[in-house]
């Protein structure tokens, strides 16, 4: 009975945290303030989708799909290489808008507003993952694989080259290290990972329009990253399972009809800002962006 | 204190406001449990960028039960209407559908928006649970069985106006204007399919244009009877009103959205006469006391998603009255339903859609 409900809410945390920690690794280790990475996570669930309704196997969608989206990344990289802070968060927010656009405007390819509906649930090697039971351990070892991998690649010296980036840009130049390539790479590998969240996130819901792909969804992520604290993996699980559940409860209390929605939000809002106010840096936040 | 009793501290007071949560909610149900009642739930869009749509519905939807339970409920029982909010997120909504549905055991959903009702139809269909939803989308009731369609789609308005204009009017050169979006495409091809009648152009016009004289130009050589102009805001007034000055004398005539206010503003006095189809119809009785009603409890105009909301539940509650809930019972009898008494007048339920009674406007 509860059970059904829940594994909604952890295969919906499977889904965040794929996408926060690709975020995490740009945002965090990288400091590039990526506000497209809605674009790539939209990117890879299109991919996904359109070849799944073509009938490709789920195994090539799912790795097409992030790999068109790092590809993407990868594009993205090169007009914004010269770009720090702010103003590279407002030009990959241009690119989020341009995705959008396109998504919403190509109809004879995506359908525009109409969106692609009845996506094929997962099948692998002969098993169906259509029952969400089944789903949710599928996205529990992908999620588990892609927190290996991230976590392999910030700790290896790469990593720590990234993290010098992060901290100062000029000084790893000096060091002879081509800081340019560094970056591309991080956006890549990010981009790849929101590409194949979006492809889960596709086969899951089994239905997609461009209104889930809009700036205003990337807060969500972007709140699991400032609230788990940049540059920590840790924080990263842990502001996941608690921003995905958080609202739930809220459900809930009985709040009179007419005003639902709003007190939910507000109190939601609230609790985030005390999370903010003893904790600014996020629960386990080793750096502050500049 | 250190960093770490400091975050585990805050996590065992997240989790207490959990528990509390929970709690609370479960208290708030077995005192409820003495009297036992019928569940409806509703999902609608009470946050994001379209929270008057699910406002308005929500109550319409809460007029209507509070009526029904007023009168003594459905067989003695009462209805409980738990309506959760999908922020117009299709994540959230089934959030909220498996809440409904495993937790409060809803025996009926109904709900709005189309990107939120599109990812919900497997989930319907697996649990069985009849649904009234507010959609146009085409491919909405496509393979299911327990969803019904409270919405007028465009095709239906089209076959209206379309009626209207050959045998009415008797006029059948027609010319069509549309605007270049999915709402004017697929109201010129819903159009092209229906219309009996000779088609003499169609031109295409941009929706943030401000001078359409070359379409115009092209119009007017082919003389048409009556134009038809797929389009809606600022851009199509803009167009009825060059139309009028280049002195095009045809019938105008458009689908719903050339009534909204800013195709009027734009076009100005050009826009008396047009015709559109509407399918709540301000000069009927029931209409009129329903808005009565209305301003009198919320002190607000009801909107369109106000008389769905309404009409959804007392759809819902006359097809549980006649048939109990069994959920295809339900169905059995909404399918059938003809001459249904409602907050806009008769209706009738055929192929899963609702059918309002669709009449043609002048705009004056």
């Amino acid at each position: 009975m509860i059970s059904g409900y829940f594994i909604h809410l952890l295969i919906l945390i499977g889904i965040y945290f794929i996408l926060a920690i690709s975020l995490q690794l740009a945002v965090g280790f990288a400091g590039l303030l990526n506000l497209g990475h809605i674009a790539f996570f939209c990117i890879g669930a299109y991919t996904s989708a359109l070849l799944a309704l073509n009938n490709f196997p789920f195994w090539l969608c799912f790795l097409l799909a992030g790999i068109v989206a790092m590809l993407f990344g990868f594009l993205l990289s090169i007009p914004t290489s010269k770009l720090k802070g702010d103003y590279l968060a407002l030009a990959t927010m241009g690119f989020s808008f341009v995705i959008y656009a396109v998504a919403l405007n190509w109809t004879s390819l995506t359908r525009g507003p109409l969106g692609l509906p009845g996506i094929p649930k997962p099948t692998l090697f002969g098993i169906s993952f259509s029952d969400n039971f089944s789903f949710l351990i599928l996205i529990a070892i992908i999620a588990l694989i892609s927190y290996l991998i991230v976590k392999k690649i910030t700790t290896s010296p790469f990593g720590k080259v990234l993290e010098a980036v992060r901290d100062d840009e000029l000084a790893t130049k000096v060091l002879g290290k081509n800081t340019f390539k560094i970056k591309t790479y991080a956006l890549g590998i990010s981009a790849f990972f929101a590409g194949i969240a979006g492809s889960l996130y596709a086969h899951y819901i089994t239905f997609i329009d461009p209104s889930s792909f809009t700036l205003l969804q990337l807060i969500p992520v972007l709140c699991i990253v400032i609230i788990g604290g940049l540059a920590s993996l840790k924080g990263t699980i842990l502001a996941t399972i608690i921003l995905v559940l958080l609202p739930e409860p809220l459900r809930f209390i009985g709040f009179p009809s007419s005003i639902v929605g709003p007190a939910r939000q507000m109190i939601y809002a609230l609790i985030l800002l005390l999370i903010l106010l003893y904790k600014p840096k996020g629960f386990y936040g080793k750096v502050e962006l500049e | 204190m250190n960093k770490t009793t400091k975050i585990i501290l805050l996590v065992i007071f997240i989790v207490i406001i959990i528990l509390a949560g929970i709690w609370y909610g479960e208290i708030k149900k077995s005192k409820e449990k003495g009297k036992e009642t019928i569940k409806i739930g509703a999902i609608l869009p009470l946050t994001g960028n379209a929270a008057k749509k699910g406002e308005y519905e929500a109550q319409g939807a809460l007029m209507a039960v509070e009526e029904i339970n007023s009168q003594g409920g459905i067989k003695g029982k009462k209805i409980e209407l738990l309506i959760e909010d999908s922020g117009t997120d299709p994540k959230k909504g089934i959030s909220a559908f498996r809440k409904l549905v495993e937790i409060d055991k809803v025996s009926c959903l109904i709900g709005g928006l189309s990107s939120v009702g599109m990812p919900l139809k497997d989930l319907i269909e697996e649990n069985k649970i009849p649904t009234i939803w507010v959609s146009a989308h085409p491919d909405f009731l496509t393979g299911t069985k327990y969803i019904f369609r409270n919405l007028p789609t465009s095709a239906q308005f089209v076959e209206a106006l379309s009626n209207f204009i050959y045998q009415e009017f008797k006029l059948s050169k027609i010319g069509i204007l549309y605007m270049n979006d999915d709402y004017g495409v697929s109201l010129k091809d819903e159009f092209e399919k229906i219309f009996p009648g000779t088609i003499l152009f169609k031109e295409q016009y941009d929706k943030d244009g401000k001078d359409f004289r070359t379409q115009i130009i092209k119009a007017k050589e082919k003389n048409p009877e009556v134009i038809f102009i797929a389009g809606y805001g600022t851009a199509t007034g803009i167009l009825i009103k060059q139309l009028r000055e280049m002195e095009v004398d045809a019938q105008l005539c458009g689908p719903i959205g050339i009534a909204q206010v800013d195709t009027k503003k734009s076009a100005g006095l050009a826009i008396k006469g047009v015709i559109y189809p509407e399918f709540i119809d301000n000069s009927k009785e029931e209409v009129k006391k329903f808005k009565e009603k209305y301003m009198a409890k919320y002190g607000q105009e009801p909107g369109v998603d106000s008389f769905l909301g309404y009409n959804s539940i007392k759809l819902l509650a006359y097809a549980i009255e006649k048939s109990g809930l069994d959920p295809d019972l339900i169905v059995d009898t909404l399918s059938n339903l003809r001459n249904f008494k409602s907050a806009s007048g008769m209706l009738n339920i055929k192929n899963k859609e609702v059918r309002y009674e669709i009449t043609i406007k002048k705009i004056e």
